[in-house]
């Protein structure tokens, strides 16, 4: 049908595919050659069907595969998200329990903050002497039992999540 | 944009030119990037009649194509901290359609390999109408080895110029003007009766 030898320039050539050296080469022998004139009237036609093949519309909902992604994306997103803050809620609260569980503390209980029972009297004349405007402690509660502390700790599975409970023991 | 999206003969030549489609994709990249779900939406319907179209004409089948184009914008948004604003968005879009298009049709050939496909018209003498030479085409389309296939889907229908194939295909120009050049001759071949 058409010169072997020039046949897969000519496929490059209509198009205008062809290097220029080779282009030149293939234009100097075409008008002698009806086989590579017949191949490129060919070619020509089937690249035009190709061409029209593009302007062809998708008949399709599009939207359909929008609203898939979006969907996917939604429930996907949450837990990429939340993976960093559980990581570094959950590093938080362990390096916080940590702390307060090792650290060492005093064997007497922690005294409340100082509380005035009562204003003491202004004397005009002479102001009070520093002792008695200084607040006096009121007598120290009884500690309270010391509450559990919570951990929580995010996994993998948004359905799973840890408690961790330290119970505190006086830090000694 | 929209004129990018639609013609991707025009969006090619304007990434050559490095033209409109940076600009306008380069605010929507940003603002998705920064968990803009609109943005990203944004980005999808400027991008998905072309992502479509390429997945229908390298699977041949709408429900596959389909599944590509969900999968191609899916790994859009989980890959969009590597994706470069500045640059357009088009060849990387249309690299991940390949890879994606490429991975089905690997499963689809293991699990339902093609059956022959008719490529010539019912009756030679008579010449096909412009819908049976349409599924002529895309049957013939279809017929092509998978690289050849991209080659010609990106260069002759979807207008980009060999530079790009080559760079989209991961490829050497002179590979793809090769597998062109393959790809047009079989087609002239398979087609040329009905034309």
């Amino acid at each position: 049908m058409s010169c072997r030898r020039f046949e897969k320039d000519v496929a490059l050539w209509v198009e205008g595919d062809l290097p220029p050296r080779q282009a030149r080469r293939l234009e100097a022998h075409l008008p002698a050659c009806p086989d590579c004139q017949q191949l490129v009237e060919g070619l020509r036609a089937s690249q035009a069907a190709l061409k029209e093949l593009h302007a062809e519309a998708v008949e399709e909902d599009l939207a359909a595969v929008r609203l898939r992604v979006l969907a996917r994306i939604r429930t996907e997103r949450p837990q990429r998200r939340g993976w960093a803050w559980a990581y570094a809620l959950g590093a938080s609260l362990a390096v916080a329990a940590a702390v307060w569980v090792l650290l060492p503390r005093p064997s007497a209980p922690p005294l409340p903050p100082p509380r005035m029972l009562k204003p003491a009297p202004v004397e005009v004349a002479r102001p009070a002497p520093p002792a008695a405007a200084r607040p006096r402690p009121t007598r120290a509660k009884p500690p309270a039992a010391p509450e559990p502390l919570l951990v929580k700790l995010y996994t993998d599975d948004p359905d799973v999540i840890i408690y961790w409970l330290i119970e505190k023991t006086g830090g000694e | 944009m929209g004129q990018c999206s639609e013609s991707a003969g025009e969006g090619a030549a304007m990434l050559a030119s490095g033209g409109c489609p940076e600009a306008p994709d380069a605010g929507l990249v940003r603002d998705a990037k920064a968990g803009d779900l609109a943005a990203f939406e944004r980005l999808m319907v400027l991008h998905q009649q072309r992502v479509r179209v390429v997945a229908l004409r390298l699977l041949g089948d709408p429900a596959d194509a389909q599944d590509a184009a969900q999968e191609v914008f899916l790994r859009l948004w989980r890959h969009l901290g590597r994706v470069d604003e500045r640059r357009p968005l088009q060849p990387w879009l249309y690299r991940i359609t390949v890879n994606v298009c490429r991975d089905i049709g690997r499963k689809r050939q293991v699990s339902e390999p093609l059956g022959p496909v008719c490529v010539t018209a019912p009756d030679p003498h008579v010449a096909a109408d412009r819908s049976e030479q349409r599924r002529i085409l895309t049957a013939a389309i279809l017929r092509l080895p998978p690289k050849e296939r991209a080659a010609l889907v990106l260069r002759d229908l979807e207008g980009f110029s060999t530079a790009e194939v080559a760079h989209i295909l991961g490829s050497s120009e002179a590979t793809v003007r090769s597998q062109v050049s393959a790809a047009r001759l079989k087609i002239r071949r398979l087609i040329g009766g009905v034309l």
